[in-house]
């Protein structure tokens, strides 16, 4: 099986090596998320066979079934918009984020600067 | 018959051609020499320089090292080939300031040899010391 | 109460309404005029509600009556799949469009090396699990029209009749809209956005009946979960099998359904639609399936004993007098049944045509593709006949079994069906060494087991023989088709999901470890396990020996006289051929497959391109099999070779790396020397001017104020040397932060031009290319200027024309824009062409200003943005192409 961020590594390759450390590390806190939300998903949503069923002498109720599954829900959707909106924003800043000492881009070079 | 011989052999003739692709750099050192009373004829480009200065019969020749069309060494092998132009003072002017470049300068017959940026003086200084050298020399012959 | 005419009528009008738009839209798709709406990833995330059928529509309340809270895990498979995009759909989505991907049997055939056998196994199984959906769906819209009619005695309700003409309208819209354009890849804008309105109208539908019931029936939330409690469905009763089982099964089948994979990879236009439907498409799932706890416990509470679960949904208004909500809700069934049995018809056609009829078509009249016959209707022919083939077993399928099964249940034996296409589609994206052949078993293996202990018993009596149920084929225990190998405590869902996928799985990877992929399957696994590292692959043909025109004329019949010629023309300026036809090179011909794939499926473009390439008699495939044997046998004879070689070898390097050490330092010193010379040559004019400055005196004011022009002028030339040569150093050594966002093309080109050509007494006549430079980068805008600027100046600087012009066209490609330079000056000498881009190199030294650093700083600068500057000669002067990639973001 192959890393699901072969690619990053890729375009970071290209992007150029070493400093930034930090920009590296926050990428891949960003990828373990989206590994961790289905997991998280399956953890939550296995929890409920562990419940004493019907045939038992106190059953849960239906009711608090029911909430459980819809906060679950609500909340790995929450997650997923949390995820989409950090990409985003990573995608616009990862490259300009601050590594210690600012870099100002360096101004192209006018012909005519007179 | 003395009137041209003095004209052609005279101490007072001062005629130099510089042989200089940067034009601020032709235009300063023209300045300095035509007040020091030279006469200064200027050329931009390396591959005619040759035929240029044989047909000016300067008495001093001030060339770059690296001009465009043809090297500034080879123009120097190309006068002192020439059989008038072996005494021919040459002083060659160079942004590349390394010893091999110097070595190789001189092999080829370069009278004198300086380097880029120079003051306004050594320009001088060179220029009327390789003329005095070239006047007593001629002299002596 | 509605008679059953004025519903009728409604009907009509709906579906007249959502002719229109999908007409509208398809219209506005064609004149290239498709607004940002029809574009947006809105309508992408509303176009995968076609999950949500009749089924989830009327069923889940059913289901719920039945087993409680369990239904919910229809829904919450495919969230789970949506939040894990990112490692997940994407691959999908980007294999999809990278390949030109047009079904799912298209995807796992063109993974697995073009082949068809594996197409054709995979469009039976499509077709096998999805004509009971449908046959379901046909049900559903049939059941509601019979509440309607019940109610209204004077109707003459003929529940045949509406199955029939139901199947008929549903079959000629598909038709109409799904097989109007042939290149599947240009996707089928009317069917999307018609189905998005659909989604819509189901939502607002189920939502209506769900308020409603809380809050006009059972009196706000507080006590609609008490009447749950209270209900028949009141406690936690959810097996864990069961429970494990359907979240897996909705899961994979979320992935794996043809009209899924239609909707969330075929008509996917942008990549990047992902990120929204990532979180929206879970929460409309949420919000649909939100109310049917309560709908089924009030429905148990209020409707008479014996009503029909499945149709609470509907019942409940109509009991309640609620006559409006109750036509909302007809209408909100139908809309969840006919787009689903569109798009899965769509699907299927796409398969059946291009996997089934068109190869055979093919091997038919092999020996004329190219002289006669126009493929193109061939094809159209194909897929609308098998839509109405689909529609017609969908009937068939609904008359023989006679309807009356729970839908839930038909629902989930279809899910398990196309499920095992999972081990396949799962193993063909991550793992290289899945093979067709462990693909082809899986399959197989996992589809006989599918329809002998879940199909076959679900159709009910007469198709398996009770004694066979009961005591297994001839007597055998051991193989009771819901009792395999003495499994016999298990739910039949459960039982055969495990058995059929499980025994999918194993034998999938087993045959896949055993054994050995083709040449080409190797390729394609390659290109889709790591589809982000190349996007264009090494795949190729080898052969030139086609001839232009009947590459031209086959081209035609299947793509359409104007889309051929367009291609035709753009792979002509691509190849920079002035009239005439481009040459066959291998790169066009793979290209061209891939455009011909996206008509007629992988395996028969190849096919066709092979047979006027080769004369079919020399395949690619047998072109790799001899490079692979060839490549054997090298290694062979290598081997014997090795211990004398090794010695040699190191000793080799040793010289190797001790002259890259020498070359090393020579181009630094000849680097140093060059720039010690470039900064000395300015510092000699600043010296001896500022000399003449300090030491001459009554100097003219003008000289006086030319000469200290020249200082300033020389001393900026230094310091835009030093720029340079740091900037340089900057980007060679990859220490260069690029500032990406999002950027308008001509923005950057109005902007360096303006850098350029500010202050200039005649500046250069720049020609643009106006709307076509509309185009969105991502990119680093600053950087992009720099180069740009660059050669913008070099043009006004050189260019030796009378009237200087210089022409700035910009081309689209796929993957590339390309922005061409183009002046009318004489161009560059050809020896010099080659160094134009090397530092130091100035084209022509007697005017120039700078110290031939620019262009080299445009070359580092276009790598590290991932695109190219390369210049050519052009027959008006010289060209700079500056290539830069579209897709860059993640």
């Amino acid at each position: 099986m192959t890393a699901p961020d072969s690619d990053l590594i890729h375009a970071e390759g290209r992007i150029g090596p070493s400093f930034v450390n930090q920009r590296t590390y926050r990428r891949r806190r960003l990828m373990d998320m989206a590994r961790l939300l289905p997991l998280l998903g399956i953890v939550l949503l296995m929890i409920p066979l562990l419940w004493s069923a019907a045939d038992d002498a106190d059953p849960v109720n239906m009711s608090d079934a029911f909430v459980y599954i819809y906060v679950v829900w609500g909340g790995l959707i929450a997650l997923s918009l949390l995820f989409t909106w950090a990409i985003r924003r990573w995608a616009q800043h990862w490259t300009t984020e601050p590594t210690g000492k600012p870099e100002t881009p360096s101004v192209p070079h006018h012909p005519s600067e007179l | 018959m003395w009137e041209q011989f003095r004209e052609g052999l005279s101490p007072m003739s001062r005629h130099v051609v510089l042989v200089e692709d940067e034009p601020n750099i032709t235009e300063a050192i023209r300045f300095l020499l035509t007040r020091d009373g030279w006469e200064v004829d200027t050329h931009a480009d390396g591959a005619s320089a040759t035929a240029v200065i044989q047909s000016a019969q300067p008495d001093l020749v001030i060339l770059d090292l690296m001009l465009p069309g043809k090297d500034g060494l080879e123009i120097v092998r190309e006068l002192r080939d020439c059989e008038t132009m072996q005494a021919l003072p040459i002083l060659m002017l160079t942004a590349r300031g390394q010893m091999k470049d110097r070595e190789r300068a001189e092999k080829a017959g370069v009278t004198r040899f300086m380097t880029k940026p120079f003051s306004n003086r050594e320009v001088l200084t060179a220029v009327r010391d390789l003329h005095a050298q070239a006047n007593q020399i001629e002299a002596n012959r | 109460m509605a008679s059953l005419n004025a519903l009728i009528l409604v009907c009509l009008l709906y579906v007249a309404l959502l002719f229109g738009v999908a007409f509208l839209a398809d219209r506005a798709a064609l004149q290239g005029r498709s607004g940002k709406w029809m574009k947006s990833p809105l309508i992408y995330t509303l176009s995968l509600s076609i999950y949500c059928t009749g089924w989830t529509f009327y069923g889940a309340v059913g289901y719920a009556a039945r087993s409680g809270l369990e239904f919910a895990t229809i829904y919450l498979g495919p969230t789970l799949i949506m939040i894990s995009w990112w490692w997940g759909l994407r691959k999908l989505v980007r294999v999809g469009r990278s390949q030109r991907i047009t079904s799912i049997a298209d995807l796992l055939s063109a993974r697995y090396g073009k082949s068809n056998a594996l197409a054709i196994c995979i469009t039976l199984l499509a077709v096998v699990s999805t004509t009971p959906y449908i046959a379901l769906q046909l049900q559903s819209i049939t059941l509601s029209f019979e509440i309607f009619a019940d109610a209204d005695p004077t109707s003459g309700f003929s529940e045949q009749n509406t199955v029939f003409w139901v199947a008929c309208g549903l079959a000629a819209f598909a038709i109409l809209f799904g097989t109007r354009n042939l290149n599947a890849n240009e996707r089928h804008h009317g069917v999307v956005t018609a189905v998005a309105l659909e989604a819509v109208v189901k939502l607002v539908a189920l939502l209506a009946v769900g308020i409603f019931v809380v809050w006009g029936i059972a009196g706000g939330v507080e006590a609609t979960l008490a009447q749950i409690d209270a209900s028949a469905i009141g406690a936690w009763q959810v097996m864990p099998g069961r429970w494990t089982t359907t979240l897996f099964l909705a899961a994979a089948a979320f992935i794996c359904l043809p009209r899924m994979f239609q909707v969330m990879v075929v008509e996917n236009v942008d990549e990047r639609h992902l990120k929204l439907a990532s979180w929206a498409f879970p929460l409309y799932l949420l919000l649909i399936s939100l109310f049917v706890v309560p709908i089924a416990a009030v429905g148990l509470h209020v409707l008479p004993d014996g009503a029909n679960p499945d149709l609470f949904v509907l019942a409940i208004p109509m009991h309640q007098g609620q006559d409006a909500l109750a036509m909302l809700v007809f209408l909100g069934g139908f809309s969840s049944a006919t787009s689903m049995v569109i798009v899965a018809a769509m699907a299927l056609s796409t398969m059946m045509s291009n996997h089934i009829v068109m190869p055979y078509w093919l091997r038919y009249r092999s020996s004329r593709v190219s002289v006669s016959g126009d493929v193109r209707n061939v094809v159209l022919i194909a897929r609308r006949l098998s839509i109405a083939a689909i529609m017609g077993l969908g009937y068939l399928y609904y008359v023989l079994s006679g309807g009356g099964t729970a839908l839930a249940t038909i629902g989930l034996v279809a899910f398990a069906g196309v499920s095992q296409l999972l081990p396949a589609l799962v193993g063909g994206l991550f793992w290289r060494g899945a093979t067709r052949n462990g693909a082809l078993a899986g399959i197989t293996i996992g589809f006989v087991i599918w329809v002998y202990s879940l199909l076959l018993p679900a159709l009910g009596d007469g198709l398996l023989p009770a004694d066979v149920m009961e005591q297994g084929p001839w007597g055998v225990g051991w193989l009771r088709p819901q009792a395999l190998f003495g499994l016999h405590s298990l739910d039949p869902i459960v039982h055969a999901a495990f058995w059929s996928l499980g025994s999918n799985t194993l034998i999938f990877c087993l045959v896949s470890l055993m054994s050995f992929p083709s040449p080409i399957e190797r390729l394609q696994g390659a290109q889709f396990v790591h589809v982000f590292e190349h996007s264009t692959g090494p795949r190729g043909w080898t052969g030139s020996v086609a001839q232009a025109e009947d590459l031209m004329v086959m081209s035609q019949r299947i793509l359409g006289a104007s889309e051929a010629q367009a291609f035709f023309d753009d792979e002509r300026n691509r190849q920079g051929v002035r009239g005439g036809l481009p040459e066959p090179t291998p790169g066009f011909l793979e290209r061209l497959e891939r455009e011909l794939s996206a008509s007629i499926g992988a395996a028969a473009a190849h096919a066709m391109i092979g047979q006027i390439v080769g004369g079919s008699s020399v395949s690619v495939e047998d072109l790799m099999a001899v490079a692979d044997e060839t490549a054997q046998i090298l290694e062979y004879s290598s081997k014997l070779e090795t211990q004398s070689t090794e010695l040699a070898d190191t000793a080799r390097q040793l010289r190797d790396s001790n002259e890259k050490l020498t070359q090393i330092s020579a181009q630094k010193d000849a680097f140093l020397s060059q720039v010690s010379h470039e900064l000395r040559t300015p510092m000699t004019s600043i010296r001896a001017f500022s000399e003449i400055l300090r030491d001459v005196e009554q100097m003219q004011e003008a000289d006086q104020k030319r000469y200290a022009a020249i200082i300033h002028d020389e001393s900026l030339r230094l310091t835009r040397l030093l720029d340079d040569i740091l900037d340089l150093s900057v980007l060679e050594h990859g220490q260069v932060q690029l500032n990406l966002r999002s950027v308008v093309l001509a923005d950057v080109l109005t902007r360096a031009q303006a850098t350029a050509l500010t202050g200039i007494a005649q500046p250069i006549d720049v020609k643009r290319d106006g709307d076509r430079e509309e185009i969105k980068l991502f990119t680093d805008a600053d950087r992009l200027a720099q180069v740009f600027i660059n050669i913008i100046t070099n043009a006004q600087k050189y260019c030796d024309a009378e009237k200087p012009v210089l022409k700035i066209s910009v081309m689209h490609t796929t993957d590339w824009i390309h922005i061409d330079f183009i002046d009318n000056g004489k161009g560059i000498d050809k020896e010099q062409s080659q160094l134009v881009f090397e530092k130091f190199s100035r084209i022509r030294p007697e005017n120039a200003g700078g110290a031939g650093l620019g262009l080299a700083i445009c070359r580092e600068v276009m790598q590290r943005l991932n695109g190219e500057i390369e210049y050519f000669a052009h027959t008006t002067g010289s060209c700079f192409r500056v290539s830069v990639p579209i897709h860059q973001e993640i």
